[in-house]
This record gives structure tokens, sequence and C-alpha cells, in this order.
């Protein structure tokens, strides 16, 4: 026939041949599965059409077309045919095509009619979780779908400004805040940015916009709802009143946020002390005494709590109690911690001033020296002891009662030389003796230490030695400014040595620093007069001689 | 022998005709195609016309008439009216109008092989995709595609458990933000897919009826396309760690997504084509009679063949028109056509060559420095290659308080006149009033176009938006585009510069952003009006130095 036909080979291995057979057939089989699939299957009354897809003439009337009845028998007639005429068959290759329509369908439709509460529940487990996990990125995606169904939750809006510090941004978080502050009167962004932008322990140094800011800002946190905001708005409020010296206002806030806060108890006792105010001072004092006690009962090496506890016991008038507190501590330490030691010192002598304003007795004096000298046995370099010995010795410089010498002469015994001649020099110089004050005071001066107070008092024991020793006292008031430069007293006594040399521009500018201390005002008024008066200001003059005589009177 | 009769061509003055007649448009169509080729969403419009140009050869039988049927001559009739206006006007869409228009009347009067009773005028639909739609229409098909197909894909991300945020087609996710750069972009391979449907159309000798079904079924693909991308990225970068929005793996991804839409085309087609077919006939004769049932088959017949040919198709000769006649009509056409629409490119051309690009403007940091009374400066950038793609290939920013209120002035290049409203509503703006203010109207100063728009987001917080469009020599560009008319008014009025490039070319945005959390009052939104007329005059002042 011309045609060239394959002799079938015949298979040594059987086996082989199987194989090959099955995968002959296997792959014929898909190729007639997918040429069938793929192909368009015309059916066989298309074939029979022919021209009938073509309109046959119609002869139909106008009347007939402009008939509805007619219409709808097209139609349902139109309707059947079709539903019926469809190759089916052929649809195989339009599955991915139906598939993927009715997928888009079911995503549309489950997102039109989606609950947007199940979503923002979904997204509160992420956030929570994220937050746990410490997982920041995450968190903040969350909370920018939890705020775009819920704009309103303004507390997601300061999580996200809290999670941007975190990262690092802290710009964008302060913008944030901001904007929740300003526009949205949020009282915890309004805390935030009081207590992140705001330098709270230099409120000195603040500028007006910072107090502004401040004031602005504690307003908004006074208005929060949450309980948390307002009681550390008052206590904010209340610290800053405190520093501008508005102690009554300040009392005020400190009233309402001690019971919450009673560590606040000890500064609310030492407001109503400046004010005079002995029931809140006890009231308060007792409150922070309470609270450190429970402190201080939990853990006994606490200093600070004890420090406390002690302060909270002087304000209650138990000096020597907080005394022995304090000293019990310093023993608990092992006697390493002076500062302690030196709490003690101080409140015995606190304890003498208070026997001091109660009488005048002589009881009275013998108990207040052996308080102090208690007190010198404690801190013999504390500089409020020191004071208060002077003091205590300047008043029974007269008495020569038997007793009270021998408790003055064991007093500066028990202390090193220099402080004794300190004491004693300072005495002199109080009792204007002046000659026996400069032996003391620069023996004082001598040692290593160099005190500034011990080259203080040698100055102006040496000014009041005549115009000779003028310029040595001004170079030892100089050297101790140098410790201490802004020291009103220090400031004062150069001051008077330099009216004395009549450099009274010089002396003008250190009396008016130590005006800062007005227990030495009416002596500063009166140089302040006598300087300005030789500088021909006699108005200035004039009325520093009336300030000096008002304190006078 | 269809080889011998499509060589032996033995009246040549129809072809010469047509040729001279699609000529008309050249130039036109030159400057038309150098600004499509720059946006990449167009730029498979050289597969089209290598496709059209294979199928015209594979039906065609070689055989061409002049003008004789009507519909052959409604179509030269609109073609050759576009391109006198085209020329006139200097409009290059216009001019690829007028080419489709003519390029129909070619087909309609050309001898095919087949093509059903379209003859080879059925070729003509895949064409169209070379016009681009007007009025930034396109831009905005584009991103309503893309912002409803982001919604469904961050709501599939949903079910996924990623977490993510969606702020207008931008989506958030933990591992930083996707898609910012194609946030005012829209979906890139919308028209492509839509060519592949009308190429498909054509191909496969479907009815041009259902030609709207194919253009829906590209756009429904496309998007969900970009919904499978969007996802995909999505799961790869959450789950593996894979970055797929960048580099190699996004192009192959691009790809495999355009390849995917065009096999579900395929898919759709036969879905179409099954729903399509034709009603057969009833055996009775009098039932045959309805009326729905012939029209239908009528209509959709092409639907029953595979692409077969389906005999030599002879265009319908209505009237021969004057051999010579017809000749020296289109020979006059052409040349004086031809005529303004070289005075126009030479001028236009030498323009473009004298105008620095605005890319190559570099603004000092300082540039607003002590220019504007009452405002401080409080931080510039500058962004180059797409550094910030939130900002464009290239942009200058500054932020800057005015009367307590912070500003962000961008100073932004375009390939075009380019509409930032369409990004900020990408980027989850609610636009809420857009006008186009012209200070010339206003108060009588310099005739430049400003769009002033409000938006607000779903945090509540209000954006305002000013902006003004510089051409590449530092000259106002119309913006009127948002209307017909209004295209055509800036079109025709064109003051003392009849080749106004800065509509078609370079462009510069120089824009003022303030947000804020209160709605503005009058006072303050006058003056932010100020500032940025005041910023734009200095930024003009700076891209005219050439600073």
């Amino acid at each position: 026939m011309g045609l060239f036909r394959r002799k079938p080979r015949i298979e040594t291995d059987f086996k082989v041949g199987l194989v090959r057979r099955l995968l002959n057939s296997t792959i014929s089989a898909i190729r007639k599965v997918t040429q069938g699939f793929f192909s368009f299957h015309t059916p066989a009354w298309v074939e029979r059409m022919g021209s009938a897809v073509r309109p046959p003439r119609a002869n139909l009337t106008t009347a007939q077309y402009l008939n509805p009845i007619y219409w709808l028998v097209w139609a349902t007639r139109f309707s059947f045919n079709w539903l019926l005429s469809r190759p089916y068959r052929s649809i195989g290759p339009a599955v991915p095509a139906l598939v993927g329509c009715v997928l888009l369908g079911a995503a549309y439709f489950e997102l039109r009619f989606r609950s947007v509460s199940h979503r923002q529940s979904a997204y509160r487990v992420v956030l929570d979780r994220s937050l746990k996990t410490g997982d920041n990125e995450t968190a903040l995606v969350a909370i920018g779908t939890l705020t775009d169904i819920d704009p309103a939750d303004l507390n997601l809006r300061y999580l996200r400004a809290i999670l941007e510090v975190k990262r690092g941004n802290k710009d964008l978080a302060r913008e944030q805040m901001t904007r929740l502050v300003e526009s949205k009167r949020y009282g915890e962004a309004a805390l935030w940015l009081i207590q992140n932008e705001l330098d709270l322990k230099n409120m000195g140094a603040w500028t007006e916009l910072q107090h502004s800011q401040f004031r602005m800002w504690t307003e908004i946190t006074l208005q929060s709802s949450n309980d948390n905001n307002q009681h550390a708005g008052r206590t904010l409020m209340a610290s800053y009143l405190l520093a501008r010296g508005s102690y009554a206002e300040s009392l005020r806030y400190f009233s309402t946020v001690v019971s919450r806060s009673p560590e606040l108890a000890y500064t609310a006792a030492t407001i109503c002390k400046h004010q005079g105010d002995t029931r809140g001072v006890s009231t308060y004092a007792a409150q922070a005494r309470d609270y450190y006690s429970a402190k201080l009962s939990q853990s006994p090496t606490d200093r600070l709590n004890r420090i406390n506890l002690a302060r909270s016991l002087m304000l209650l008038s138990r000096e020597v109690e907080a005394s022995e507190l304090l000293m019990s501590g310093y023993e608990l330490s092992h006697q390493q911690d002076q500062e302690l030691r030196t709490a003690a010192a101080e409140a015995l002598a606190l304890y003498e001033k208070r026997i001091a304003q109660q009488t005048s007795s002589p009881e009275t004096l013998m108990k207040r020296l052996q308080v102090l000298q208690s007190a010198l046995q404690l801190a013999p370099d504390n500089t409020n002891v020191i004071d208060a010995v002077i003091e205590v010795l300047f008043e029974c410089r007269e008495n020569r009662n038997e007793e009270v010498l021998t408790l003055k002469t064991a007093i500066v015994k028990g202390i090193d030389p220099e402080s004794a001649h300190f004491i004693r020099g300072t005495v002199a110089l109080l009792d204007n003796n002046i000659a026996e004050a400069r032996v003391h005071l620069e023996l004082a001066a001598k040692s290593n230490k160099q005190l500034p107070g011990v080259l203080n008092n040698l100055a102006v024991a040496l000014s009041n030695l005549g115009e000779g020793e003028l310029e040595h006292a001004l170079s030892l008031s100089n050297a101790a400014l140098e410790a201490m430069p802004e020291h009103p007293y220090f400031r004062d006594t150069r001051g008077q040595i330099l009216v004395k040399l009549g450099r009274y521009q010089d002396a003008i500018s250190d009396l008016e620093v130590a005006l800062k201390a007005p227990e030495i005002a009416k002596d500063v008024h009166a140089a302040l007069a006598s300087a300005y008066d030789e500088l021909g200001l006699k108005d200035l003059a004039e009325s520093h001689r009336l300030l000096a005589a008002g304190n006078r009177e | 022998m269809a080889d011998s009769s499509k060589r032996n061509r033995p009246d040549s003055l129809p072809l010469i005709c047509w040729g001279a007649l699609l000529v008309a448009p050249a130039l036109l169509m030159v400057e038309y195609c150098t600004q499509l080729w720059r946006l990449d969403q167009y730029q498979y419009f050289p597969v089209l016309v290598i496709a059209v140009g294979i199928l015209f050869y594979s039906r065609w039988s070689g055989a061409v008439t002049l003008p004789a049927t009507w519909t052959a001559w409604l179509l030269l009739a609109v073609g050759v009216l576009s391109t006198i206006l085209a020329s006139i006007y200097w409009s290059p869409w216009f001019g690829c109008v007028s080419f489709l228009f003519i390029f129909g009347a070619f087909l309609s009067s050309c001898e095919g092989h087949s093509g059903g009773d379209w003859g080879m005028l059925s070729l003509w639909p895949a064409s169209w995709m070379l016009l681009r739609l007007p009025l930034n229409l396109d831009y905005q098909l584009t991103n309503w595609l893309q912002l409803n197909t982001a919604n469904i894909s961050s709501h599939i991300l949903d079910r996924l458990e990623i977490p993510h945020r969606l702020t207008g087609s931008v989506f958030y996710l933990a591992n930083g933000p996707l898609f910012v750069e194609a946030a005012c972009s829209g979906v890139q391979s919308l028209f492509s897919v839509m060519f592949c449907a009308f190429l498909l159309v054509v191909w496969l000798h479907r009815s041009p009826i259902l030609l709207p079904l194919y253009a829906a079924a590209g756009i429904l693909w496309a998007g969900i396309m970009n919904i499978v991308r969007v996802t995909s990225i999505a799961v790869a970068q959450e789950w593996w760690r894979v970055d797929l929005s960048h580099g190699w793996r996004h192009e192959v991804l691009g790809y495999i997504c355009l390849l995917t839409a065009i096999l579900m085309l395929l898919s759709t087609d036969r879905f179409l084509r099954v729903i399509f077919y034709p009603v057969p006939t009833d055996r009775d004769v009098e039932r045959r009679v309805n009326p729905l049932q012939n029209a239908w088959n009528k209509l959709l017949e092409s639907m029953r063949t595979e692409g077969e040919s389906a005999g030599r198709v002879v265009p319908k000769v209505v009237q021969q028109p004057n051999r010579k006649f017809v000749g020296a009509v289109v020979a006059a056409f052409v040349c004086l056509m031809l005529i303004p629409e070289i005075v126009f490119a030479v001028a236009a051309w030498s323009h473009k060559a004298g105008v620095r690009r605005v890319a190559a403007w570099q603004a000092s940091p300082d540039l607003l420095e002590n220019k504007i009374p009452g405002v401080e400066i409080l931080e510039h950038s500058e962004s180059t290659d797409s550094t910030n793609p939130a900002l464009g290939q290239s942009s200058h920013m500054w932020v800057l308080r005015n009367n307590g209120l912070v500003s962000r002035v961008v100073v932004s290049q375009h390939s075009e006149v380019h509409d930032l409203c369409t990004c900020y509503g990408a980027n989850g703006w609610q636009i809420k009033r857009r006008e186009v203010l012209n200070d010339a109207a206003d108060n009588g100063a310099e005739d430049w176009d400003c769009i002033h728009a409000d938006f607000v987001n779903s945090e509540t917080v209000f954006g305002y938006l000013m902006f003004s469009t510089l051409d590449g020599q530092g000259q106002p560009v119309r913006l009127r585009t948002r209307s017909l008319s209004d295209y055509f008014l800036s079109r025709v009025d064109r003051g003392s510069q009849p080749w106004q490039f800065g509509f078609d070319g370079d462009t510069a945005n120089v824009q003022l952003w303030t947000t804020s959390d209160t709605p503005l009052d009058a006072q303050q939104i006058q003056s932010l009006e100020t500032l940025h007329r005041h910023i734009r005059q200095v930024i003009r002042t700076s891209i005219s130095k050439g600073d």
C-alpha cells in the first residue's frame, strides 16, 4: 500500500514491555482527556443549524411586535432554549475563571458584611500579645488598625506614642503627645509631657513658656477622668506650688493626695510647720511616722526610710527618739554610715534648741549643755551642732556656776583642738573680746582644714582691730569666699571690710548679695546706706537707712 | 495562489492614498508615542503595534479599495476632522484619535480572508488600546481598582492572621510599609491585561458586541492578580521573611501574575463562549419566529466558530468615487496637515531642547531661608532616585512653621501633570473639597492655577493641600483638566505661548501640605494661601534661573 508501518517488536523482556505499554496507554489517556477537556465540543444541533441561525423570513405584524404577551412568550421560549442548548461539556477550561470569580465574590461579600467588632477584638488580641512579647512593630501595626476602626479611642494613640518612645523616636512621640493634648485634651498625654518635657527637679530655671506649659498640662491632667492621672496631677501641682513658694496653695493640693501617697505626709508636715499650723504638723507628721515605721519594719536596713522616720519624729518633738533611731541604724551599718551618726547629732541639736525655746532656767541650761555634749561626741565637725554650742556658750559666758563651768570645759574637751579654738574664738568674738577671739581663731585657722567659717570669723575679728589689719582681713575673707562664693554671711563680711577700706562700689555688690539672709539684713542695710552716702547717692542711702531702721524696729 | 494574488496589485492608487492619509497625523503620533513611552503602564504599545501588524498581515488578502462603504466614509470623515483639530491645536492625543479613525477607515476598505461580517474592521478594537484615556481617567481607574483590591487583600490578610494596617493603598506590616511607591500610580498591569483581552477578541474572532465584557474581564483579572500579588508579598514577608516587593523577585512575581491573568482571560473566554453560544432554532417553523432568539444568533454567530476562516470578506461597495479626484484631495489634505504639524513640531522640539529638565534643578537647602517673612524653616531634606518613594522620583522637602502652623513644602518632579490629590487619596486621605483657583481671576495677579483640596483621615486629622505646577522652564501650567470643556479651553487658550509643553512634558509640583487636628479657620487658610503663593514664586524664580 506504500504506507510504512512499523512491525511490532517481539519483546524479549516481558516486564519491560508491560511497563512501556502501561506508560504509553497512560500518556494517550492523558492526551485524550486533556484534548477533550480543552477542546470546544460543538453540539450536534449546531451542525444542523446551517442557515437556521439567520432569522427566517418573519411574517410578524406590527401588532405582534407591540404585544407584550408575544414578547413574554418569546422571552420564555428563548430562556428555555438557551438553558438547554449550552455546550456544557465545554465548560471545563472555564472552571478556573469561575472559581476565581466565586472566590473574589465570596471575599467581597465577606468584606462587605464582616463584623467590625470581630476584627477589633482580633486586633486587640494581637496588640496584647505583641505588648507582652515586646514586639513593638506588630503592636504599632495593630494600634494603627484599631485606631482606624475606632478613631475615638485616644488611649490607643497614647499607647502608640509610648511605643514610639520605646523605639527611640522620641521626637515623633512628643509630636503625637502634643497633638493629643492640644486637640483632644488627653490627660495621660499631658502627664507624659510634664514628666518628660520639663525638668521637674529644676523648676527654678524654667522659662515663662515652660511655666505656662506646666500650668496648661496640669490643668488637663486634673480634668482627666482617670483617677491616677488626677492624683499625679495634684501631686505635681503641689510640688510646683511649693517650689514657687505658694505654701498655702501647695498645702491644699498636698492635703488631697496624702491619704493615697503617705510618703508626701512629711512634706505636708514641713509646710504646716512653715505656716505655723501645729495641728497640721502633728497630723501629717504622725501619718508620715506611721508610714515610714511600717516601711522600716519591712526592711530595717533601709537608711532612707530610717532618716524619714527620724525626721517625722523630730516634727513630732521626739528628737531624742529620732536620735536613738538614727544611732540604731548606725549600729546596724556596723558603724559605717557616718551620715546617720551626724543626723543623730543634728537631732540632738534640734532638741537642745527646743529646750532653749521652752524655758531659760539654770537646770535647762545644764540640760542643754549635756545634750550638746552628747551631740558633739557624735558629730564634732557638724556646723549645726557647733553653731548650737557657740550659741549656748555665748549665753552662759557670764555664768559662774561650778557645774556649768565644768560642763563648758567638758564640751570643748571632747572635740578636736581646732574645733575647740573655733568655738572659743567665735564665742569671744560674739562677746566682743576681739583679742581673745583673734588668738583662738588664728589657732583654729592654722590647722590643715582651713574651714571657710574659721577664716570668715577671723576676718571679722581682724577687721575690728583697726585699719592696719584690714588688708589681711580682706585676704582671709576672699579665701573663705573661694570655698563658698554665694554665702551671704561671708559676702557680708567682705562687704563690711570693703566699706572700711573705702572701696564702696565693690562693697555694694557684696552687700546686695548678703541681703539674701534676712537675719543680718539690718547691718547690711546700714553698711549699704553708708556706702551709697560716700558715693553721693543720697536717695539710695536714705532708703537703705530707712530699711535698716525698719529692721531695727 | 493566494500569495500571487496578494503580491499582484495592479491598482496602487488606493494603497498610496491610504498610506498618505495614515501619515497625515504622523508627527503628532511621534510626539504622542514619546510621551506614552515614559509611562510605565503604557509600555506595552510596541507589542500592540506588532500584534496588530501580524494579525493584519495574516488576514489581509492584499486587496484594498478607496473608501467605498458608509462605514469607511464615516470613519474617514471623523479621522480627517480630528487630524485638522489636532494639527491646529497641536494635540498629540487628538492626533492619536485621528490616526485610529483613519486606520479604522483603512481596515474597512481592506479585503480580508476572514473576520466574519465585520471583515478586516474586526481588527480595529485591538488598536484602540493605543489610545490613552483622557482627563486622567486612566489614573482614576487604576487608583479606584487599587483601592478596592487593597481592601480585599487586607481582608484576606486578616483571614490569614497577618497583622497589618491599610492606609489608602499602602500596607503597613511589622517589617515595614509596602507599595508606598505605587500609592499614586495604581495597578500597573491593568492596561496590559486589558490590551490582552482586546487582542483575544480580535484574535479569536469574538463578536465585537462582547468587547465591553472582555474589557470588564480584563479589569477583573487585573484586580484579582493585584490581590494575589499584594497578598503573596505580604505573606512572603511575614511568614518567610522573603522580600518580594523589590528587585528581580518582584519582577518575576509581576510577570507570573500577568501570565496568570492572561490564562484566566482564556478561561473567561471559554465561559463567555458557553454563555453566548447561539441558541438553536426550533424545528417547528412557526416557533422559529422569535425575534429575541434571532437577534441573539445574528449578533453572536461568531461565537460558534473557533477562529477559522469564514471565507473571503469583500467590503460592500456603495459607490466608487472618482479616482483622480480622491487622489488630489488626499494629497492636498496631507500637505495641508503636514505643514502646520511640521511648523509646530519644529517649534515645539526646539523649545523642548532649550528647556532645562526639572530633574536637573538642584535646590539649595537655604532656598527658602529669609525669603518669606515670619516663616521659620525647621527642616530640609532631599530625595533623589526614589529614596523617599512617597515623594516621587526626585524631590526637595522643607518643613516650616508659619503662624503656629507646621507645614510641609515639597517640590517634586514628574514626567507630566500630576494630580497630587490622587496621591493623597491613595495614602488614606479622604478628599472633602477640591477646587482650582486662579490668582488672575481672584485678584488680578498672575495667571497661575492652584489646586486647593481639603482632606480628612481616619484619625480625624484634617489635611490642607495647595499645589501649583511649573513646566521645565519654570512657567505656570494650566491645571484645568477635570472636565472635557476645561481640557479644550486649556488647549485653545494658550496665550502668548502656542506650544505650551509644560502640559505634556516634565513638570514640577510645588505643594504646601498642612495637617491639623481641628479644622482651620478662614484666616489660617488665607495665611496658607499667601504662604504658598510666596513659596511657589521663590521656587519659580529658582527654576527659571536654573539655580
